[in-house]
């Protein structure tokens, strides 16, 4: 199994380069605009937010940034060994699909495990450093953000990893799973208006309702995805 | 894992049919090949090779029929079956990424039966360079590392589909050694398909010939080139034939040439044609597997 997980994140190596630098980018940039402005505008420091918040703005940013990360992986995962055909290479090899879709899943999963732990880790540390009744509203705010960009994240990766099985594209399948969320949210726009047209006042519940909806698609993606591929006989 | 069956076939297709949308790609084949024996498949393009490989490896459905290696059902026991099969596609598929040694690790951990020792020989034979990566390969590099991977758990049944095609003439000399060490040294079982015939008398026992998805001719190669011969017969001027042998593949009449092969050719088969064509002269043709093939499938080609 490690052979297969090593393989994966070797076939996945230059997403995985992407991630890293999607990941680390808004916290570089955090830091950097602190020390810029001390080394070059000192007097503008006062006018910085402060380091809780660029903390805090760099955290969601990289969590976002790293769902991007969850979107190409799942795109990739299946379709990107069709498009080269090393998935032929696999075919022969007396491997079966359940052993080398638990590999896919496991780089997935770790790299997910990576994205949201981080962040999450820095969200519970500036959390911390507050007096309870003290922090700050956009801190206030920032656990239910996470939840939706986490949310989002898994069905970008859900949806890709659906169409990567039925497809020999990865960046078709990238860019549905990319999409889906607007589309999901495109729909509940529109079901507000239709009901407020109809005067009900539908915003709390239409807008509460984008989790389930993107859970419940990105479970049945993945499953569709999943059971597509297992039982295909093609590679 | 299973015990060796010890007799019975190493492949056993029984109405084996794939039909993709319109295209019937192989029609009701029926195949049968025993243990220890080299099998040549040959065919023109689009003859069906490489689809039934793909469905004897287990990498395409069929649209009915079934395909038995090694006695096991290869859609139902498709890891079984291919731990102990060795196979070389036409186009060779290796992560490109890879080093030979990490393509050797690779594949070694897939196996229950790697053999180290057989690896280092063919490592040794074919000249790799393990810290290259494959797509710095050669063609023919590159079908000799597929080859390498395909043999080195020692395989009861080695597929090669048309892995030769496109290698220069030295790389597929070099190629051919590796194949028939390994035949000789284990004396496996072998089906292969290739367009080049001087490969099938050189390397196949038995020969078969796939027409649109047919198989046409199962023979021994040595039976099959004893009972096939081209007849060229002068016919009296203005007369055509008017008794085709029975196992005709093709025939030709040009003025007063006739040219006919005999796929059942017997002693007798000169004077019955003789008696009821009244011809001029006979003169009877020995031919090489490659004339067999042409008439044959040019025989299907007029008749259809």
């Amino acid at each position: 199994m490690s052979w297969l997980i090593w393989k994966e994140y070797r076939h996945n190596r230059l997403i995985m380069i992407v991630g890293l630098v999607l990941l680390v980018f808004p916290y570089v940039v955090a830091v950097a605009i602190g020390w810029i402005t001390a080394l070059f505008a000192p007097e503008l420091r006062g006018e910085l937010p402060p380091w809780t918040l660029r903390m805090l703005g760099a955290a969601l940013y990289s969590m976002a940034l790293g769902q991007l990360t969850l979107g190409l992986l799942g795109g990739n995962a299946i379709a990107g060994e069709r498009v080269d055909r090393s998935a032929e290479f696999l075919a022969y090899l007396p491997l079966s699909k359940a052993r080398i879709l638990s590999a896919k899943i496991a780089l997935a999963a770790a790299t997910a495990a990576v994205i949201w732990l981080l962040n999450f880790v820095v969200l519970l540390a500036l959390y911390a450093g507050f007096e309870e009744g003290a922090t700050p509203r956009a801190l206030g705010n920032a656990w239910s953000n996470f939840a939706s960009i986490a949310t989002t994240g898994l069905l970008f990766f859900s949806v890709a990893w659906l169409l990567s099985s039925l497809l020999e594209s990865p960046a078709v399948s990238v860019c549905v799973g990319l999409i889906t969320p607007f589309l999901v949210v495109t729909a509940l726009v529109l079901l507000n208006l239709l009901l407020a047209y109809h005067g009900v006042d539908g915003r709390r519940w239409v807008f509460v309702s984008y989790y389930p909806v993107c859970l419940v698609l990105a479970a049945a993606s993945f499953a569709a995805g999943t059971w597509y591929f297992l039982r295909r006989v093609e590679p | 894992m299973s015990a060796k069956p010890s007799h019975g076939p190493v492949i056993e297709l029984k109405g084996l049919t794939k039909r993709f949308r319109r295209t019937l790609a192989v029609d009701d084949l029926s195949l049968q090949v025993p243990r220890g024996s080299t099998f040549g498949l040959i065919g023109p393009n689009g003859a069906g090779k490489t689809t039934t490989i793909k469905m004897l490896m287990g990498m395409l459905s069929p649209t009915a029929g079934r395909a038995r290696v090694l006695g096991m059902d290869v859609f139902a026991e498709p890891v079984r079956v291919k731990q102990r099969v060795g196979y070389v596609p036409e186009t060779h598929h290796v992560h490109r990424w890879m080093r030979v040694r990490e393509a050797i690790g690779f594949c070694r951990s897939m196996y229950e039966s790697w053999n180290d020792e057989t690896c280092r020989a063919m490592l040794d034979l074919f000249a790799l360079d393990p810290d290259k990566r494959v797509k710095h390969l050669s063609k023919g590099m590159l079908a000799k590392l597929s080859l390498l991977l395909a043999v080195s758990h020692d395989p009861d049944l080695l597929v090669l589909d048309e892995p030769m095609a496109g290698l220069d003439p030295l790389a597929r000399e070099e190629f051919l050694d590796g194949v028939l060490r390994t035949i000789c040294d284990r004396g496996q079982t072998m089906l292969f398909s290739t367009h080049t015939l001087d490969d099938v008398q050189r390397l196949a026992d038995t020969v078969g010939i796939l027409y649109e998805g047919r198989l046409l001719v199962h023979r021994n190669i040595e039976e099959l080139l004893a009972g096939t011969k081209r007849i060229q017969a002068t016919l009296p001027d203005g007369c055509s034939p008017k008794f085709i042998p029975p196992g005709t593949f093709w025939q030709r009449v040009r003025g007063r040439q006739w040219l006919v092969t005999v796929g059942d050719f017997s002693p007798d088969t000169v004077p019955q044609i003789r008696e009821k064509n009244s011809l001029d002269h006979v003169e009877v043709i020995d031919l090489g597997l490659e004339d067999v093939f042409k008439d044959l499938v040019k025989g299907q080609r007029a008749a259809s």
